[in-house]
């Protein structure tokens, strides 16, 4: 028998080892030190709430089962025997292909290779199943048949809107001319979004492939990748990959010595957030100013330099070579409803284990919470995610148990968005959030249309308002006047999609909401202007602590006498309210 | 190199073979750095050449996803369980080279698992 490896994961670690204890204890007892090898091991590839054990290399997972059935677990682990009671296994409807996983809820078609293979190496690539895709595309298919594989694949772009790849990869083909361009729009800019950047520094040649493969179904030579110049590792890969595929003639002139060519140039963004908005992209590309212009025409019909156009996001183009490999019925099995295949999340925020993972479609937000990321950190109580970044909105409790799909998330007024997933605690406030989120909007609106320039500096006026106490019940209709007024006029989603933070949150948490502006009062204490600490003088024992991490020195006092706090030099870090040890300090 | 024509990526495929005995991946995406990921590589490249590990391969990636345990890297030894460890300062490295590439002895912390399984070996399997 070959040698065991046992690894054990428990919850807590630091409290209790009763299981890695047993499991060593009896291995020692039985003196089968050199079949069976207990580890520790702080992380398995999910979480739960009770240990779980991983045993190498028959790659069996034990869940749920109790201490006193250890003993039966470890005989069958010292017989080479399996206990199937206890083994986990996923059962998967939105995964029923044969590659899934049935140890994990995730499912990576995407980051497929990132985290596996060198990115600055293409023969890693090439022998990983790398251009095999281009290859049959180039040679075994036609464009319109490529065009149908995609189009039936339902794959929809990863950016946020979700208009069907194939469709727009249809429509620029219709029409006339000789000339068109092919785009990729590596501008992620959502704060705590970074889908985009892992794969260009994981796996920068299935973009070249992808994009490739686009290039010649829709019959143009000549492509870009539009990317911020503040990514650049991701820049510098990407060209050490240009170069490498256009060596090997995988790019270039007659591709793999097929009479189709097709050229990639890199294309920098100096980091304004409308340049991920395609019109404004593409008058970047062109050297103008990077302001968005109203569509129709659209890109597809008059794009970059007035000819037809179609631009994807990072993550749309690396799906398309597991889906010429694999075939659109293999990627459409995958996923709910109108929304197929997998997606991308970076999880941030207050939660255990923050990463980057990739779900198929139709996971529920429980799952990813909890099952995938391990929870709310700190094991605090779970208030709300923000998915889709600025222009997305919140998803309070009561709808973890939700499908995470294009409508669904529609249906509840947030939206899929470029993938950024930041959760929230019991410690945030929402008024508070959206207030960044607002300023954020702010600061990036180009100022073309008066609409989202205007109605968003006034939308963080009154929310600034509301945080400063001043707020006025009057001010929530102004709120949703103006948030209408801006969905509805601006010229792209970055004006219409500014207010939606505050409009769903103000579904969600009206309370909190009125609770600042008719009681003047914020209980996560995060609006510093707010609050008001003062120290009760029947608990303070006068240690001098809160005194000392004070960083306006405004509390003062005699030792081992009640101190007080000068409330006109406080800055209200908080500083004295979580060190003191007595709970002496009152906010108020 | 000539430029490749129509074939020669699967024949490329068929020949490609490592020359080494085994691997260690190190997590080098901007994140990675950011957490330290290219000391551990440095501290790797000067130790494995002094130990005279040459017939193990140093390797960078991408970002693995797991940022609550940066820097992170696997070793793939032939004949063992490829092993992710996480949370890898200057004495986990230290001891993963005398132990696990040297002894071939699993070092009994820091291990992680990789949330998935490498699929994508399996959708472009020939």
């Amino acid at each position: 028998m070959e040698k065991q490896h046992v690894f054990v994961w428990e919850p807590d670690p630091s409290k209790n080892k009763a299981v890695y204890n047993y499991l060593v204890k009896k291995v020692n007892e039985k003196d089968l030190g050199d079949k069976v090898e207990i580890y520790r091991s702080s992380y398995i590839g999910l979480t739960s709430s009770k240990p779980i054990i991983r045993i190498l290399p028959s790659d069996t997972i034990y869940k749920d089962f109790e201490q006193e059935d250890l003993g039966e677990i470890f005989e069958a682990l010292s017989a080479g025997k399996k206990v199937d009671r206890f083994s986990c296994e996923y059962e998967s409807k939105i995964t029923p292909v044969p590659e899934r996983d049935c140890h994990s809820k995730q499912f990576k078609i995407v980051l497929r290779n990132v985290g596996y293979l060198d990115p600055e190496n293409i023969d890693e690539y090439i022998a990983r199943g790398g251009y095999k895709a281009m290859e049959k595309a180039i040679f075994d298919m036609t464009p319109d048949q490529i065009i149908k594989e995609v189009k039936d694949s339902g794959l929809r772009g990863r950016g946020g809107a979700g208009f069907s790849t194939g469709l727009k990869w249809e429509l620029t083909r219709k029409e006339p001319g000789a000339e068109k361009y092919v785009i990729c729009n590596a501008d992620e800019g959502d704060p705590g979004a970074y889908m985009d950047r892992s794969v260009l520094e994981g796996d920068p040649h299935t973009i070249i492939e992808g994009m490739v493969i686009g290039g010649f179904a829709v019959g143009c030579t000549e492509g870009f990748i539009y990317i911020r110049a503040e990514y650049p590792l991701a820049i510098q890969r990407l060209e050490i990959a240009l170069a490498a595929a256009r060596k090997y003639g995988l790019l270039g002139k007659n591709i793999l010595g097929s009479d189709f060519s097709f050229n990639i140039e890199l294309r920098w963004g100096a980091g304004a957030f409308v340049c991920g908005e395609e019109t404004a992209l593409m008058a970047s590309i062109e050297g103008k100013r990077g302001n968005p212009t109203p569509r129709p025409p659209f890109p597809s019909q008059s794009g970059l330099w007035k000819k037809p156009t179609f631009i994807n996001n990072v993550e749309t183009w690396a799906n398309i070579a597991p889906i010429i490999e694999k075939g659109s019925a293999w990627f459409s099995a995958i996923g709910v409803g109108r929304s197929k295949g997998t997606k991308v999340f970076a999880v941030t925020g207050k939660i255990r284990n923050p990463g980057l993972i990739e779900v198929p479609m139709g996971t529920t937000l429980r799952e990813i919470v909890y099952d995938i990321s391990g929870g709310v950190f700190n094991n605090k109580k779970f208030k709300a995610v923000q998915t889709g970044g600025p222009g997305g909105g919140v998803i309070p409790e009561k709808f973890l148990d939700m499908s995470v799909d294009y409508e669904t998330l529609q249906s509840i007024g947030s939206m899929m968005g470029s993938g950024g997933l930041i959760v929230m605690d019991e410690d945030d406030c929402m008024v508070d959030v959206n207030k960044f989120y607002l300023q954020f909007s702010v600061d990036e609106s180009c100022g073309k249309c008066a609409p989202c320039r205007i109605g968003g500096k006034q939308l963080l006026d009154i929310i600034s308002k509301i945080t400063e106490g001043n707020g006025d019940k009057k001010d929530i209709q102004k709120i949703r006047n103006i948030s209408m007024a801006m969905q509805k006029a601006s010229l792209c989603a970055l004006g219409q999609t500014t207010p939606n933070p505050v409009l769903s949150a103000l579904q969600y948490f009206e309370s909190e909401y009125m609770e600042h502006v008719t009681n003047k009062k914020c209980l996560t204490g995060k609006c510093k202007d707010l609050m008001h600490y003062s120290i009760i003088d029947e608990k303070c024992i006068g240690c001098g602590v809160c005194a000392m991490k004070c960083p306006a020195k405004c509390i003062s006092g005699e030792k081992k006498k009640p101190h007080t706090i000068d409330n006109s030099k406080c800055v209200k870090c908080g500083e004295c309210f979580s060190s003191c040890k007595f709970s002496a300090i009152k906010r108020s | 190199m000539e430029k490749m024509k129509k074939g020669d990526l699967a024949n490329f495929r068929r020949n490609y073979k490592s020359a080494y005995k085994g691997e260690v991946v190190i997590s080098m995406g901007t994140c990675g750095i950011a957490a330290g990921g290219d000391v551990i590589y440095k501290l790797f490249e000067a130790e494995m050449k002094e130990k005279g590990l040459d017939n193990i391969k140093l390797k960078k990636t991408g970002c693995l996803g797991m940022c609550f345990c940066e820097p992170n890297l696997v070793v793939k030894i032939d004949g063992m369980p490829d092993i992710l460890y996480g949370n890898v300062d200057e004495r986990t490295a230290l001891l993963i080279m005398n132990e696990h590439l040297t002894k071939k002895r699993i070092v009994n912390f820091n291990t992680i698992f990789m949330p998935t399984n490498d699929i994508g070996k399996k959708i472009f399997k020939d």
